[in-house]
């Protein structure tokens, strides 16, 4: 091997303008023993290369990252739930269960008395009756909120009449 | 957005069976009341609402006066007409009555005393400005009464019964 240019090709080196083949040569006069020793010094350099370029993947490597990968995407079986899309469905289902069962424990009294008491057992038979009996009621309303109010309305009057002696 | 409109119309007919079931203050506090044999008790329901003022249409030859006239009026929205009444132990009647309601759902609109110690209260189930429920409680010497009506009730148009008789 041509020694006399391995100076010219380290410089090239290290400023990166040499070529592929020149750093094969050089490669292969560090992997000699016998090198002098103003050169030796860049034996390490050129020995690490070439021993970190013979390190090989393990064979299951790329399985290995790909199967890990592929676990970390698939979404957990909750996400998959709610991805379904009768999930959707199953959540207005759900909804609506939910109000109905809130609605029947609010109301479980009103509603259950309502159906104990049968009204219409205590229904006049005729309209006639039933105009007569609401004619009564209504008149009776009447009177008492207009008895209540014409007297309110008195009390108006006197509260003004208050304020200006005031 | 299909299942946004099945879930909206699903809320809907469940509101609309809520507003369906809607009670009234006899069947909700005084249920016992309705099966006490010292209680009469009178109801009239939507159907003979309709009838009544059926009645009215047909009647052209003059006998509808203007006073049932003003009674139909005022009932027209109405649903439910309750009424229970008893003349024993009245006092006793009346205080548990006052003592059952809930003054949170039904609001005191007025009383009347008279001065021979009758007494009348008009409680309200307010919605907004409209009345859904008057619950009338009234009780004299010798009767206690318990009047509900149920349905959008314009009081104004209850107030002016009286003025037609006054006429």
């Amino acid at each position: 091997m041509d020694y006399d240019n391995i100076p010219i090709l380290l410089d090239k080196y290290f400023e990166g303008a040499s070529s592929l083949a020149e750093e094969a040569q050089l490669k292969a006069f560090f992997a000699q023993d016998d090198i002098s020793e103003d050169l030796a010094i860049y034996r390490p350099l050129f020995q690490w290369q070439a021993k970190e370029q013979e390190v090989q993947l393990p064979a299951a490597f790329e399985a290995n990252l790909l199967s890990t990968i592929e676990q970390q995407q698939s979404p957990g079986i909750f996400k998959r739930l709610l991805l379904h899309p009768m999930s959707r469905a199953a959540a207005v289902v759900f909804l609506a269960v939910g109000m109905w069962w809130a609605y029947q424990t609010d109301s479980t009294t009103v509603v259950a008395d309502s159906n104990t008491i049968n009204w219409a057992a205590y229904e006049p038979k005729t309209p006639e009756e039933a105009l007569s009996i609401t004619r009564e009621a209504m008149i009776m309303i009447s009177k008492e909120l207009n008895k209540g109010t014409s007297r309110v309305a008195k009390e108006v009057v006197k509260v003004r009449q208050l304020g200006r002696i005031d | 957005m299909k299942w946004i409109k099945c879930t909206l119309v699903l809320l809907l007919m469940i509101a609309v069976t809520g507003l369906s079931a809607q009670a009234n203050a006899i069947d909700k506090y005084f249920k016992q009341y309705v099966d006490d044999t010292n209680f009469s008790v009178v109801y009239i329901g939507p159907t003979l609402f309709k009838w009544m003022k059926k009645l009215g249409q047909e009647d052209n030859d003059g006998d509808r006066n203007e006073e049932t006239e003003a009674v139909i009026k005022a009932v027209e929205k109405a649903q439910g007409l309750r009424i229970l009444t008893t003349d024993v132990t009245p006092k006793r009647f009346y205080d548990e009555a006052k003592a059952k309601i809930d003054t949170k759902e039904y609001e005191l609109l007025m009383t009347v005393r008279s001065k021979d110690g009758d007494n009348v209260e008009f409680l309200g189930k307010l919605k907004g400005d409209a009345v859904e429920e008057l619950l009338l409680l009234s009780i004299g010497e010798e009767q206690f009464m318990l009047l509900s009506l149920v349905g959008l009730l314009d009081l104004a148009n209850i107030s002016k019964i009286a003025e037609e008789i006054e006429k």
